[in-house]
């Protein structure tokens, strides 16, 4: 027996050496791959979170928070936030019914120690994550985020031991989720009051009667006095030092002269007379400064009042830089809004309309549980009149709050629009007449407005949501009501709060595009992004099913050359065939693309470098109608992005049918026989045995596809060119720009977060909508 | 060994019948069909291959087929020119560099130009000494440079004002205009302005006589009365660009109206301008001049340096290939066949990967990248330095130098962060978990471990899943340019993607060299590919579906 036990023993011992080995062995065979993709795989994407965070260069970069999201998709970013806290806390919620439940079937366990160890896990936790991620190492507070760390830890030992249930894993997800979401609101409300902060104090200093009756004399910019020729080359000579050089200033630098080079622009031109002119930089000799002044004869020619052009001669006097200055209307009150300006452009801190918004919400609350407890009182009960009562005097409360509230955002609204009705220049000038400093470049009225609109939006949506929620109440309640008066009354008032709660959420497209211009083009590259994609995909699903189909089925011979070529695009480098493409649907006549089209009689079009919508294009080209006729936004994708797209489906189309033809192949033809006894014909069998067997290819495919599309680059990359703009600009393109060009890769790290969230929540809405309709066998 | 080949036989009775059991076609068809499906193929199969064909059809043609939109060239392949100086004197259209020589005597000259805001630069040599280069891109319209010359060849600054000191006499000055980035730039020579030894100055004004101009594909002269007209009769070669040029006249009526037409804006169909401004011609050293189709390819692999990116190209990925390929491999075998704590954890940290798009991790990849490149330099830079001079040794060449310490802009940044491939290793693993267990035991009673198993018996059988991987890593890198473009600042490490990018922003007007570098891009993946094409296609037919 006793040997037996031994050799038991040691077989148990021997199996865990055996383990042991092959354990290491396994850690060691991973560890290359893991440390590889942990270093640069896993871990940007965790410091890209703080990095999106940071505005500027990587080495002097400053922390700037939610700015550059702000920037990207405007005031969005805070509704999304909003919406992930209340995520959160759903989640949190659900996680604490699960302990309830748990909690009931062992009730003498104590929960709210449970609560209070997973709390301080969840906060060390927290500390020590985000001090990973800003890259803080100091001993100091690792120590206390370890500190914390064990103490629940050994008080979780401590409490599995007195307790019988296990709760740990529900009350550390209730409590993380919980810290989250109160992180988030916290850290968005502090966020959110510093953007406004900035526009209320700029609407307080500009709106005012000093500044609306202020007249002051500016420098006039960017006027220019047109077709300016010269006659001919003009000679100079500059003296630099003791030494005089000959020069000559062609006569294509003067077609278009500012204005601010000439003393007086607005009197008429004389013969003879004598103007000043600036010298670009640069221009005479190169040498800087160019400290000269000499006299030149020339002739202008000037539009006069009657349309038509004079020529005058007139000299031109070189000398150095000088202003013109005129009296300058900062901004008109009526324009701007009588009210904002009489006000002193006054609007409340952000934490009025919030409290406001709250309390609306506590009372409405109020006000139902009143209502419920009513339910449980007899009708002789003395507190039954009271309750009745103070419903009433609630609701009024409400209403008044209510109101209130929507006065206080309409003050932001009306500051707002007071801001976005001041141009770029306008807004300069009261800014640097109000505060005696010119305004910094990124500071423009229209992100101020959109700033001071973030809390409004907030609430208003926020509100919607809610609206909707007790219009749904309401209406479920409106069963019981005996009368039918009052039962249309509940649905009357059911309906009218269903509206309202609408009302308010369409504030959602509006805080989308009521932003600054980053944002717009962020915009922009994400609808290009979105026709890019389901253009692409569906074509290619379409065109490859098609040629694997008849691969399959129609063909005997050949087939392994069809295979051969038609997976050839998809092999090949596509630096090297969007090359290609650019050659073959260049604008040149001679072009691939354009000859195909001449054969059919259509002229040559640009391709790649026509902005113009293929709406657009073909109604000009085929229909020989005018293109302006039709709307822009209806002219289509543009054409450049339309040539992209083919591009794509180009590339991938084979790669499909491949994938098609296997998928072909794993259905057993047993179905398709049995079909063809019940008389089923080709289609038939086709659209109820191929489309609904290959239906996990094909979900494979769009979801391959729409990853795939959403983050394309290297063939766009190459395919776009700076000459129409960002007409193919993806956002992957722009994000890729945003960070080489504009060397800002904090705010290219935001814009890749929001092409993430994209992706992901296309790629959930694509997973639950195929859920029912793909068939797996 | 014996329980293995009853494995494998049985797994192969039971796949045999399976394989029977599914037709691959349900009989009877009607011809019609069968044709119309030949006829959808045939239509699909040509609309793949066109742009191939296309590619080389235009490499192979002269600018000027190239316009006018021919499928074939019929302009000789090949001709071989030798260089002598009766002929040199004659501009050779696209085929010569732009440059100019000039003999002047003088202590200054000024070079007056107007500017280009693509940017390109002169490089200006005196007595065949670079003594300057010359950057043309500007906002202003017009500029000029001074360079000083006397006392040469003391050179005492190259700013703003050059001083380039010569002894007084004759001398000649060399402009090479190496142009900028993309089509129609319209850069203006103005002309020289030399100061004397006497102190007397001479302006020489760039004009039609005396130098020559060539207008991409056009040419242009003044008559008698300064007025300028368009000839295409002395470009060189003769077939070159004959019809296309006089038709144009008429629609650029802005030449007539230029009191001296310097260049020409041509507007096709409202078009970009398509024309270079190519500066005098000049003197050229090489002693042959090749031209014909197949010339374009030398002129990409010679001039542009197509030969030195493709060896970078290679370099890159035969090490990201051979690397990945091998960690994969062991990875994958760890995640298949063997029993270890954590197994599923780190997995599913592998697979998170796949979920990330490629640009979310692009940016604070180059962060971390470039803060590896830093801490390296600083600590393993003197370890190199210590070992001292690697050029001589077998390797040395360019991989192991005394700057490998330095990750940006050398090969550790553009091969290490690719070491490790999930796609690789999610392939290989599925590839792995299909082998039978029992070729595992019989081996473990044979007395092999892990890794003999691993390395003697799954590699051999699993070659065509080791292909797959191969092939893929291989285009995937071959292929990548985004990268490339954010750690690499010199030529000395850019892949052939770069190189293939940054030639067609500058190369516009050139079609048929672009699609003779695109071609040399292209070559080594579609040679693996038809090579190896049954590895692709079922690679990815039996592999991709599952991924």
């Amino acid at each position: 027996m006793r040997t037996a036990k031994t050799n038991q023993r040691e077989l148990a011992i021997g199996h865990f050496r055996r383990r042991l080995r092959e354990s290491v062995l396994a850690y060691l065979l991973v560890a290359p791959a893991f440390i590889i993709t942990l270093i640069f795989g896993i871990y940007p994407v965790i410091t890209a979170t703080w990095e999106s965070l940071k505005f500027g260069r990587p080495i002097t970069n400053s922390y700037v928070g939610l700015d550059n999201y702000v920037k990207g998709i405007g005031g969005l970013i805070y509704i999304v936030l909003m919406l992930l806290a209340v995520a959160f806390c759903y989640l949190a919620s659900k996680a604490w019914r699960r302990a309830r439940e748990h909690h009931q079937q062992h009730p003498s366990d104590n929960l709210l120690l449970y609560l209070v160890t997973s709390l301080v896990l969840a906060l060390g936790l927290i500390w020590l994550i985000f001090l990973g991620i800003t890259e803080y190492f100091k001993f100091g507070p690792l120590l206390v985020g370890f500190i914390l760390v064990v103490i629940s830890v050994g008080s979780y030992t401590f409490l599995r031991r007195r307790t019988e249930g296990n709760y740990i894993g529900n009350t550390l997800l209730l409590m993380v989720l919980t810290v989250l979401a109160v992180l988030i609101v916290r850290y968005a409300y502090g966020q959110m009051e510093q953007d406004v902060a900035e526009s209320r104090e700029v609407a307080h200093r500009l709106f005012n009667t000093n500044v609306a009756n202020a007249v002051p004399d500016l420098p006039i910019e960017g006027a220019r006095l047109v077709n300016v020729s010269l006659d001919g080359d003009v000679p100079l000579m500059a003296t630099i030092g003791d030494t005089t050089y000959d020069a000559f200033l062609s006569p294509q630098a003067y077609q278009n002269v500012a204005v601010d080079s000439f003393t007086d622009s607005d009197i008429t031109f004389v013969n003879n007379q004598k103007v000043q002119v600036l010298l670009p930089l640069a221009v005479g000799l190169g040498f800087q400064p160019a400290p000269y002044t000499t006299e030149a004869i020339v002739q202008l020619k000037t539009n006069n009042l009657l349309g038509t052009t004079e020529n005058l001669n007139a000299t031109i006097l070189l000398s150095e830089n000088t202003e013109v200055l005129a009296p300058f209307d900062l901004y008109q009150a009526q324009d701007v809004g009588l009210a904002v300006v009489t006000r002193g452009g006054y609007t409340p801190p952000i934490s009025r309309p919030l409290t406001l918004a709250l309390a609306v919400a506590v009372g409405i609350g109020l006000i139902f549980l009143i209502g419920s407890y009513r339910e449980k009182m007899t009708e002789d009960s003395p507190l039954y009149g009271w309750s009745g009562l103070l419903r009433v005097i609630l609701a009024l409360a409400v209403l008044g709050l209510f109101m209130y509230l929507l006065m206080t955002i309409q003050l932001y609204r009306e500051t707002a629009h007071g801001l976005e009705s001041l141009s770029d220049q306008q807004f300069s000038a009261a800014y640097e007449y109000a505060t005696g400093a010119p305004p910094r470049a990124t500071l423009r009225a229209q992100d101020l407005a959109a700033e001071l609109l973030f809390a409004p939006q907030l609430i208003l949506i926020g509100i919607g949501m809610f609206l909707i929620g007790i219009a749904y109440i309401v209406w479920a309640g409106a069963q019981k009501r005996a009368t039918n008066l009052g039962l249309s009354g509940m649905f009357f008032l059911a309906l009218l709060l269903m509206v309202g709660g609408w009302l308010c959420i369409s504030e959602l497209p509006g805080t989308v595009m009521r932003a600054g211009a980053p944002a717009l083009e962020v915009r922009d590259a994400l609808v290009r992004t979105v026709i890019y994609s389901m253009v692409s995909v569906p074509a290619q699903l379409v065109f490859g099913l098609l040629l694997a189909y008849l691969m399959f089925y129609e063909v005997r011979l050949g087939k392994g050359m069809f295979r051969l070529i038609y997976f050839m695009p998809y092999i090949a480098p596509q630096i090297a065939t969007a090359t290609v493409f650019t050659v073959i649907f260049s604008l040149d006549p001679g072009g691939l693309a354009n000859k195909f089209l001449g054969l059919f009689g259509i002229e040559a079009q640009k391709w790649l470098l026509e902005p113009n919508g293929l709406i657009r294009v073909i109604f000009k080209e085929i229909f020989h109608g005018d293109p302006n006729k039709i709307p822009s936004s209806f002219e289509g994708p543009s054409m450049a992005l339309t040539t992209v797209i083919m591009f794509n489906i180009w590339v991938y189309s084979g790669y499909y049918a491949v994938i098609f033809l296997a998928g072909l192949g794993s259905i057993p033809g047993e179905l398709y026989e049995a079909a063809k006894v019940d008389g089923a014909g080709r289609w038939s069998a086709f659209r109820n045995i191929t489309i609904p067997l290959l239906s996990p290819v094909t979900f494979f495919l769009s979801l391959l596809g729409i990853i795939g599309t959403f983050s394309s680059f290297q063939s766009i990359y190459v395919m776009r060119s700076g000459a129409i703009g960002q007409e193919v600009d993806t956002l992957t393109i722009r994000i890729f720009e945003v960070f080489y060009k504009q060397n800002d890769p904090g705010y290219a790290t935001a814009l890749a977060f929001i092409l993430f969230m994209v992706i992901l929540i296309l790629t959930l809405i694509q997973n639950q909508l195929s859920k029912d309709r793909v068939f797996y066998g | 060994m014996a329980s293995t080949t009853s494995a494998k036989s049985t797994t192969a009775e039971k796949s045999t019948p399976q394989k029977r059991a599914v037709p691959q076609r349900p009989p009877l068809h009607l011809p019609v069909a069968t044709l119309l499906a030949y006829l959808i193929l045939t239509l699909g199969a040509i609309t793949f291959v066109m742009p191939f064909l296309w590619m080389v059809s235009t490499s192979l043609m002269t600018i000027s087929e190239v316009s006018r939109g021919v499928l074939v060239t019929q302009s000789r392949l090949l001709g071989v020119y030798k260089a002598n100086d009766t002929e040199l004197n004659r501009p050779l259209g696209e085929y010569l560099i732009p440059e100019a020589q000039i003999q002047f005597d003088g202590v200054a000259i000024s070079l007056i130009y107007d500017t280009d805001p693509k940017g390109g630069t002169f490089d200006i040599y005196v007595d065949g000494q670079l003594v300057s280069q010359v950057d043309t891109h500007s906002k202003q319209p017009q500029a000029s440079q001074t360079i000083l010359v006397d006392g040469y060849p003391n050179v005492t600054a190259l700013s703003q004002n050059m001083r380039v000191l010569l002894p007084d006499g004759k001398h000649t000055l060399r402009l090479l205009y190496n142009e900028s980035a993309s089509q129609g730039n319209l850069v203006l020579f103005r002309g020289l302005s030399v100061r004397k030894a006497d102190g007397t100055e001479e302006f020489i004004p760039a004009s039609l006589e005396s130098f020559q101009i060539s207008v991409g594909r056009w040419d242009m002269q003044t008559d008698a009365e300064g007025t300028p007209i368009l000839k295409s009769t002395n470009l060189g070669f003769p077939e070159y660009m004959e019809t296309c040029c006089r038709s144009s006249i008429e629609r650029t009526p802005s030449l007539q109206r230029t009191p001296q037409a310097r260049y020409i804006k041509e507007r096709q169909n409202g078009g970009l301008a398509t024309l270079k401004v190519n500066l005098p011609f000049g003197i050229y050293k090489a002693d042959y001049i090749l031209s014909g189709g197949v010339s374009h390819y030398v002129k990409v692999w010679t001039d542009e340096n197509f030969s030195e990116y493709f060896i970078n190209s290679t370099i890159i990925t035969l090490m990201t290939v051979v690397g990945q390929t091998f960690f994969s491999i062991l990875a994958a075998y760890a995640f298949a066949r063997m029993n270890w704590p954590g197994r599923n954890l780190v997995f599913s940290i592998f697979l998170m990967t796949l979920f990330i798009p490629s640009v979310v991790v692009l940016i604070p990849r180059l962060l971390i990248v470039t803060s590896i490149s830093r801490w390296s330099v600083e600590h393993v830079g003197p370890v190199f330095e210590s070992v001292g001079d690697f050029s001589n040794s077998l390797f040395g060449f360019r991989i192991i130098t005394a700057e490998s310490a330095r990750w940006m802009d050398n090969w550790p940044a553009l091969v290490v962060p690719f070491l490790a491939s999930t796609f690789g290793i999610f392939l290989l693993r599925q590839f792995f978990m299909q082998i039978p267990a029992e070729l595992f035991d019989a081996a473990q009673i044979d007395g092999a471990g892990h890794v003999r198993f691993l390395f003697q018996i799954v590699l051999p059988i699993s070659r065509a899943a080791i292909t797959t991987v191969v092939l893929f890593t291989f285009i995937g890198t071959w292929n990548v340019l985004d990268w490339p473009i954010l750690v690499t600042s010199t030529d000395n490490w850019r892949p052939i993607a770069y190189a293939l990018y940054s030639f067609r922003e500058e190369g516009g007007s050139r079609p048929n060299l672009l699609m003779a570098g695109a071609f040399i891009a292209l070559f080594p993946v579609m040679l693996m590919y038809f090579i190896a094409q049954k590895q692709f296609t079922e690679g990815i037919a039996t592999t991709g579906l599952k991924g």
